[in-house]
C-alpha cells in the first residue's frame, strides 16, 4: 500500500494511516478512523502519545535473565530477593506473566520463551529463547521447572519438547493443570478438557 | 453453486493462526467442499465453548456461517480429538508433517475426497502404530497420485519401455524410474534398489493396512525416505517446514535411545 491509496487525504494524515495500517488486526478503514481521531485529538494528548510510543523503544529491554520485557536488567521480578529461585515458570509470551502475577499465587522467577514451537508456521526451537533458558539451568539453582505454554497444539508441542529437552537438568517438570474454566459450561467442554479434569480431580 | 447461509459440514481442522483480539482463523479440509478457510470468533478466550473443538487435528462437526469475505465457525462437535497423537512429541511431529503435505496438496475450495480420506485414515495410523516412517512414505505416495502426482514405477520415464530387472535409477524431476539403458543428464538422480521399488509399487496399489504389514529393514527405510523426499520437494518446490522439525524429533530419540543403552 502506498501514499496514494489514501488520497485526497493531506499528506502527512496519508502517513499516519499508512502507519497504522501495518499494526496487527488493523485494516485500512480502521487506520483512517484511528488517524482521523488523532487529527481532532488535542495537542497535548497527541504528544503524550507520541513521547508513549518513542519511550517504548528507547526504554525498554529484554531482561538477560527471564528474556521479559522490562526497563532495567535485570526485571524487578529477577532482582527481587524474596522470589523462590529454584522454581522458573516457563511461559510463550511477557503478556502471560502479567496474567500470572494477577493471580497471586506464583512467588517463582519466570522465563519467557517469546513463542510456541509451530512447524507448520515455520516456527522452530531456534526461534525461542530456549538457548538461554538452558544457559540459567547450567549451575543447579533451579530445582522445579513449571510449563505453562498455552494449551493448545502448538502449546503442548513445545512443553512436551522442552520437557525432554530440560527433564535431565532439573530434579522436577511440571505441567499446570487443564480442565473446565471458571464459569464455563459443562455441556460444551471438548472430550479431551473434560478428561482432563476428571485426571486431576482432586478431594472436595 | 453457492453456498447456503448456514451449512454443516465435516472438516479436519490443519491449521489455525490467530487474528484480532481472541479469534482464531482457521483452514480446515472437509471431504466434500474442499480446503476452506474460515474464522472462528472468541476461540482463543479460556471460556470459549468452541475453542477445544477447532484445535487444528481434530475431526469435527462444523455448522458455519457464510460470510461476506471469510466464512465463520458459530458451532463445532469435535468427532475425534487424536489425543494419544497429540500426547507423544515424535506421533504429534508425524502428523504435523502429513499435515503440512495435505494442506501444499490441496488448493482452497478444490473437493479430494478420496485425499480427506486418506489423510483421515493417516492420522488414525499414526495416533494407533508405531511405524509412523513408513506410515508416512505410504501416505505420501498415495496423497500425491491423488493430486496427481503419481510415480510412474512400471515403465522407464525417458524410453517408456517396460522395466525388467536391472540397475534402475529414480529421477524425482522425471517423476519415476529410469532404466539401466537411459542415460540422463537430469540432475539429482538417485540409484534405486529393487527392494526399493518393489516397495513403491505396492504402496502405489495397496492399502495402508496392508503396507504396514511390510517387513522394511532400515537401510531400506532410509533409501524409501531419501527418495520420497527427492520427490515431495521436487512437486511442491520447496521442503515441508515441518520436515525439519520432524527430523530434530527424530534426532532427539535417536540421541535419548543411544544414552539410554
Amino acid at each position: 500500500m502506498n501514499n496514494n491509496d489514501f488520497l485526497p487525504a493531506a499528506a502527512p494524515v496519508a502517513r499516519l494511516i499508512q502507519e497504522f495500517h501495518k499494526l496487527p488486526g488493523i485494516g485500512s478503514k480502521s487506520a483512517q478512523r484511528l488517524a482521523y481521531y488523532l487529527v481532532r485529538m488535542p495537542e497535548e494528548e497527541a504528544k503524550s502519545l507520541a513521547q508513549a510510543v518513542l519511550a517504548v523503544k528507547e526504554r525498554i529491554l529484554l531482561c538477560s535473565e527471564c528474556q521479559n520485557i522490562s526497563e532495567q536488567d535485570p526485571c524487578p521480578i529477577c532482582k527481587d530477593p524474596n522470589r523462590d529461585v529454584s522454581t522458573i515458570c516457563l511461559l510463550e509470551e511477557p503478556l502471560d506473566v502479567l496474567a500470572m502475577e494477577r493471580t497471586h499465587a506464583y512467588n517463582g522467577l519466570y522465563h519467557v520463551l517469546h513463542g510456541a514451537i509451530s512447524p507448520i508456521n515455520g516456527i522452530t526451537a531456534e526461534d525461542l529463547k530456549i538457548r538461554e533458558l538452558l544457559e540459567r539451568l547450567r549451575d543447579s539453582t533451579v530445582k522445579e521447572i513449571i510449563l505453562a505454554t498455552n494449551p493448545n497444539l502448538e502449546g503442548e508441542a513445545t512443553a512436551m519438547y522442552l520437557q525432554k529437552l530440560i527433564s535431565p537438568l532439573v530434579e522436577r517438570t511440571t505441567r499446570l493443570a487443564r480442565g473446565l474454566p471458571v464459569g464455563g459450561d459443562l455441556e460444551y467442554a471438548d472430550q479431551v478438557t473434560l478428561t482432563r479434569a476428571f485426571e486431576g480431580r482432586q478431594e472436595f | 453453486m453457492s453456498r447456503p447461509r448456514i451449512y454443516s459440514v465435516e472438516a479436519i481442522v490443519l491449521r489455525s493462526s490467530p487474528i484480532g483480539e481472541a479469534d482464531r482463523l482457521l483452514t480446515v479440509l472437509t471431504p466434500w467442499m474442499g480446503k476452506l478457510r474460515i474464522t472462528a470468533r472468541g476461540v482463543r478466550r479460556t471460556k470459549s465453548k468452541l475453542g477445544g473443538h477447532l484445535e487444528p487435528l481434530t475431526r469435527s462437526t462444523l455448522t458455519i456461517a457464510r460470510g461476506q469475505n471469510l466464512d465463520t465457525a458459530t458451532g463445532a462437535d469435535a468427532r475425534e480429538m487424536f489425543s494419544a497423537l497429540k500426547e507423544n512429541l515424535p506421533r504429534l511431529s508425524a502428523a504435523l508433517y502429513l499435515t503440512e503435505l495435505v494442506d501444499s496438496l490441496n488448493p482452497l475450495e478444490s473437493p479430494n475426497p478420496p485425499g480427506y480420506f486418506t489423510y483421515l485414515e493417516g492420522l488414525r495410523a499414526i495416533e494407533m502404530q508405531n511405524r509412523t516412517e513408513l506410515a508416512l512414505r505410504y501416505l505420501e505416495i498415495c496423497l500425491l497420485g491423488q493430486a496427481g502426482f503419481s510415480l510412474e514405477l512400471r515403465q522407464c520415464v525417458e524410453c517408456r519401455s517396460q522395466l525388467m530387472e536391472g540397475k534402475h535409477r529414480f529421477s524425482a524431476r522425471a517423476g519415476g524410474v529410469l532404466c539401466p539403458a537411459c542415460q540422463t543428464s537430469l540432475p539429482g538422480v538417485k540409484p534405486l534398489s529393487l527392494e526399493a521399488l518393489k516397495v513403491l509399487r505396492f504402496f502405489s496399489t495397496a492399502t495402508l493396512s496392508s503396507a504396514l504389514m511390510v517387513n522394511v529393514r532400515p537401510v531400506l527405510q532410509r533409501e524409501l525416505n531419501t527418495l520420497m523426499d527427492s520427490y515431495v520437494r521436487y512437486t511442491l518446490e520447496r521442503e515441508l517446514r515441518s520436515a525439519s522439525f520432524l527430523r530434530s524429533i527424530e534426532n532427539m530419540r535417536e540421541v535419548s535411545s543411544e544414552t539410554a543403552s
